[in-house]
């Protein structure tokens, strides 16, 4: 390929012959589902939401339910074995997706609802909201998101909801600043100029003409972040600052088996296991995305 | 460049500000007084208290008070045990974390470059491919993860490391390893990209048109340039490396300040972890200019 194809000829229709332009969504599905490895992550990570929702369906226990033989190895009966007050570890992990899925998704939600306006506001707008924008974005980034979320669940107490809130305060920086430096680049190319020339107002041309260029980075963005607000909320967990017992937070359980790891490692396997699954599987869609996003990978 | 470093510094004086205050208002948010645990105590003791922590004041007044002493190095007082200043065990236990810090960041750096610039240099070859797959899972384990299996495999099962404590050679190993490996898959990665995209610039072809063998390119000529993106993320692996210290030195009994920042928040210590945190974020932000000032000696072309 000699021309140099940037990513928004994407959005335009091919001049230059090649395959025939079909739409962008069909390009983009034609070119990841040749990146098998993000396709076993994608069914990889709907495994782990099936199991999530239909938890109570496919566990022998509730999370919670003691009576078992505690710390048995895995058998039949308990496929992850149980853990020292008896529980089924099985039961455990798969409510504990329920909690890094909330949080994930939930944390990211926040992040791209706080993030996604201001970035907009500010790349598009300018001047005042730009510099209000980039000097609190500044502030942000000189602490890391895990000691911002630790100020925030300081303040608010640890819970779920918490912890969520937390992380998606912590992050939304991130987004705020792709989106601007998208919508910067964007409204200076030539369909912005002739919708301005035909007298489309300034709030329609962000709107319709702008943002929708933003969506796949910010896609991409938001697969990583999922990642890391799993990796967040294990960590914070982790260190007893995340869902309190009995809640059976992946970093809770790591940490509680931790302590019977020599005679009982299977407590901290499985979910580990879990968690660095699902993290590896996020970190692999995401990069088949971007990939998929980009015409250049053809 | 001694201009430029005067106007760096002082662009960090109204970060430095905002940060302390958002953190200020943070923990000063948290509903109902520290005093109001409903331990038994005559009033005018309560009252005494809060005077001595100035919480009789008003908000301003406070964080005008507490920002007076953080400018003369006095980063506050634990309020759970009265007496014990921050700054005392920033003294005392900071270097313990700035040497666990300085060899994960040796680890980091010392296998990701070298990892990254052999799979740029063989690029989609057997060794590529090995130190690619290698990065992907390394950068997705988490590092407490990663302490737990080295705990047990290599030091439960075959005792070849100690589990846990400070000051030996060998006790480092483990936890140094445990925080920089995910970031030496990082920098493996990054490396990667960079020499690829450098070893295509017209001044390499430069370089093979008037003979140099591609040893020669990769060392004296690509490595350099690759080297940039590397040092812009240096400044993000230290905060990295600083918050995976809160769980490392837990997991290995390291007596570093990350325990001290995490037990600060489960005991309510407020004033701890305001402390600790504005430390954290100071450090980061003077780590900051440092990366900046690197790029500038690095590349001569950049300049501010």
């Amino acid at each position: 390929m000699t021309q140099t194809v940037t990513s928004t000829d994407a959005y335009v229709p091919d001049l230059l012959g090649g395959t025939p332009s079909s739409s962008t969504w069909a390009d983009f599905w034609r070119r990841f589902r040749r990146h098998r490895l993000a396709l076993a992550s994608l069914g990889f990570l709907i495994l782990v939401l099936v199991v999530a929702i239909f938890a109570p369906l496919i566990t022998p226990a509730g999370y919670g339910e003691i009576g078992f033989n505690p710390l048995e190895a895995p058998s039949w009966h308990h496929i992850m074995g149980t853990d020292e007050l008896g529980r089924d570890s099985w039961s455990r992990v798969a409510y504990g997706a329920r909690i890094s899925l909330i949080v994930g998704f939930g944390s990211q939600a926040i992040a791209l609802a706080i993030g996604v306006p201001l970035g907009a506001i500010a790349g598009f707008y300018g001047n005042v909201a730009d510099t209000i924008l980039m000097r609190t974005t500044d502030i942000m980034f000189s602490l890391p998101a895990i000691l911002v979320a630790m100020l925030f669940l300081t303040a608010f107490g640890t819970s779920v909801e918490v912890l969520m809130l937390a992380i998606g305060f912590a992050t939304w920086p991130t987004l705020a600043r792709l989106v601007r430096a998208e919508v910067l680049r964007t409204k200076q190319l030539d369909f912005v100029e002739a919708a301005e020339s035909i007298g489309c107002s300034r709030a329609r041309i962000l709107r319709v003409h702008v943002l929708p260029h933003t969506t796949a980075p910010v896609i991409v963005q938001t697969t990583f972040g999922i990642s890391q607000a799993i990796f967040t909320e294990a960590f914070l967990s982790f260190i007893g600052l995340g869902a309190q017992p009995p809640a059976p937070s992946w970093g809770r359980l790591l940490v509680d088996g931790f302590e019977y790891l020599r005679t009982s490692p299977h407590l901290v396997i499985f979910p580990g296991l879990a968690l660095f699954l699902t993290i590896l599987a996020l970190n692999t869609l995401g990069d088949g995305l971007r990939d998929a996003f980009d015409p250049q990978s053809d | 460049m001694g201009h430029y470093l005067a106007r760096r510094l002082l662009t960090l004086i109204p970060a430095w500000f905002g940060v302390t205050l958002l953190a200020f208002l943070f923990v000063h948010s948290i509903p109902g007084g520290p005093f109001d645990t409903g331990a038994v105590r005559p009033p005018a003791t309560t009252a005494l208290l809060e005077a001595h922590y100035h919480l009789d004041r008003s908000l301003p007044v406070q964080y005008v008070l507490y920002m007076r002493g953080v400018l003369t190095g006095d980063l506050g007082e634990s309020i759970v045990q009265p007496g014990l200043r921050v700054s005392t065990i920033v003294t005392q236990r900071f270097p313990t974390s700035a040497e666990l810090g300085a060899a994960a960041l040796v680890v980091a750096f010392g296998i990701g470059i070298p990892l990254g610039l052999i799979a740029a240099v063989r690029r989609n070859r057997l060794a590529d491919r090995l130190v690619m797959v290698g990065a992907t899972i390394g950068y997705a384990i988490p590092n407490f993860i990663l302490s737990i299996l080295f705990i047990l495999i290599l030091g439960l099962r075959f005792h070849l490391f100690p589990l846990g404590g400070w000051g030996r050679p060998s006790q480092v190993v483990l936890p140094a390893f445990a925080l920089g490996l995910p970031w030496a898959s990082f920098v493996a990665r990054l490396t990667r990209a960079s020499v690829i995209e450098t070893l295509q610039q017209n001044y390499i072809r430069t370089a093979k048109a008037k003979g140099a063998g591609p040893n020669r390119i990769v060392i004296h000529h690509a490595f350099r340039n690759a080297l940039m993106p590397v040092t812009t993320v240096s400044a993000l692996l230290i905060a990295e490396l600083i918050t995976g210290s809160l769980v490392i030195e837990s997991l290995f009994s390291i007596p570093g300040m990350g325990r001290y920042l995490t037990n600060s928040v489960l005991g309510s210590d407020y004033t701890m972890t305001l402390g600790l945190i504005i430390f954290y974020a100071t450090l980061l932000l003077l780590a900051n200019v440092v990366v900046d000032i690197a790029y500038l000696w690095l590349d001569p072309r950049v300049r501010y």
